[in-house]
């Protein structure tokens, strides 16, 4: 990251403000705020018909290019300048919808590997980021934010634009007063009580 | 991969259960080393951003002003099983961010307001807190050592605690100990809510309007 994000005066807002082009509400349909233990979901891509995309098992093919190279610098850089700085060239598209079979290259993808969605110049790394870790194992907002080391806030705008594009899903806790039944706090104590 | 979960498909149906649990109590009164004593995971730490405007600009003794706009929170985590986990959220320490609580707070099953005996006003503020939220919790006194032993009900009387709030011994460095808190504050709100259901809906406590109330 180069240091002309950063400036005394901006300080370390700089980079999160450019990360979220400067959006304090998440774009996603549902204007309520995600709350700190919304489990955050991302099923595994599809695998075409090899039926074996759980395991995560070493895959023969060489890893997808995407988000590594081009990717991660288009990504950080052409949001962050989109606000921070008129002279970048580059526009950011919108983040992608999700539409399976609309992929540029899906004619590449007739070797039998699905096109991964995560394959997309529009996502920032750390959109990336965050379904990768959910992909692995479902994580809070809370956590996720102290995966990514920003603070909640942009994580939720980040979220927010994946849910968007389809790409996870989010949980909604119920609030303790209207949980279906109370025999889940007796399993809360029971599991307490074992450990 | 990160927490050493194992992943597998289901339908929205099946996904897990969260629940949450606060942490409050005076500044160093042993919040993050309760959570860690119980956590599964490492204490994590996450910041929140806070605008300038919203911070309030009275100076707390000990604590250096910093120029920066976050502020952490410490939180972890025990997995009941896969489809149930419960969160810690240990509170900001220091009073002047009480504000953060309200989003902590929301749909908290519980909290456990930490005391320390030579200090004990410091947990006031929290003890207001989730009195006037309807939040059940229980106190916790972290028997530092050298501290004088005071029997639990004279720290009931000296904080002026309902009759029903559990109080209890604790030293926040073990992990049973930490524990036997948890399930307090668990068997507390499942006492409560079983109550709120025998009262009827009314008895609900006005967390969704704060304002209408003082
Ligand atoms: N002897 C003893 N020391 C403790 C106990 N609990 C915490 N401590 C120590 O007290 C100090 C403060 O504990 P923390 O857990 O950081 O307290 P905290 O409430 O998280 O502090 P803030 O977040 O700054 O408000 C640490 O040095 C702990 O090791 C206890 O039960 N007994
Ligand atoms: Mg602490």
């Amino acid at each position: 990251m180069t240091d002309r994000w950063f400036d005394d005066a901006a300080g370390p807002v700089v980079r999160p403000y450019a990360m979220t082009r400067g959006r304090t509400r998440s774009t996603a349909g549902d204007a309520e705020r995600l709350d700190l233990i919304a489990l955050v979901i991302a099923d595994e891509p599809a695998t075409g018909s090899r039926g074996a995309g759980r395991e995560p098992r070493p895959d023969p093919a060489p890893p997808a290019p995407a988000p590594a190279g081009d990717g991660r610098v288009l990504g950080r850089r052409t949001v962050a300048l989109d606000t921070i700085d008129p002279m970048d060239p580059v526009d950011p598209p919108p983040v992608a919808r999700r539409e399976p079979g609309n992929a540029p290259d899906a004619g590449e993808a007739a070797d039998g590997e699905a096109e991964d969605p995560l394959d997309d110049a529009a996502l920032a790394p750390e959109h990336i980021e965050i379904v990768k870790l959910c992909r692995a194992a479902d994580l809070s907002v809370a956590e996720l934010a102290t995966e990514l080391d920003l603070p909640v806030g942009v994580v939720r705008v980040l979220i927010g634009d994946l849910l968007e594009a389809g790409l996870v899903r989010v949980t909604r806790p119920v609030p303790p007063a209207e949980l279906p039944d109370v025999s889940i706090l007796r399993e809360v104590i029971n599991g307490l009580r074992a450990l | 991969m990160v927490f050493g979960r194992s992943k597998r498909a289901r339908s929205a149906a099946a996904d897990p259960v969260t629940l949450k649990i606060l942490v409050a109590g005076g500044f160093g009164v042993g919040k993050t080393t309760l959570v860690g004593a119980v956590s599964e995971i490492r204490p994590l730490r996450t910041e929140e951003a806070l605008t300038e405007a919203g911070r309030p600009v009275d100076s707390t003794e000990g604590v250096e002003t910093k120029s920066t706009t976050t502020v952490a929170m410490d939180f972890g985590r025990i997995t009941i099983h896969d489809r149930l986990v419960l969160y810690l959220f240990g509170t900001p320490g220091q009073d002047r961010f009480w504000f953060l609580w309200d989003e902590l707070a929301h749909g908290a099953l519980g909290a456990v307001v930490l005391a320390d005996t030579r200090r004990l006003a410091d947990s006031f503020a929290a003890i207001d807190y989730f009195e006037r939220r309807g939040i059940p919790f229980t106190v916790a006194v972290n028997c530092f050592d050298g501290a004088q032993q005071h029997p639990v009900e004279t720290v009931r009387e000296a904080l002026d605690l309902d009759g029903e709030v559990p109080v209890m011994l604790c030293d926040a460095r073990q992990r049973e100990s930490a524990r036997d808190v948890l399930i307090s504050v668990v068997e507390h709100a499942l006492h409560t809510s079983a109550q709120a259901a025998a009262t009827g809906p009314a008895a609900e406590p006005a967390e969704r309007s704060p304002s209408t109330t003082g």
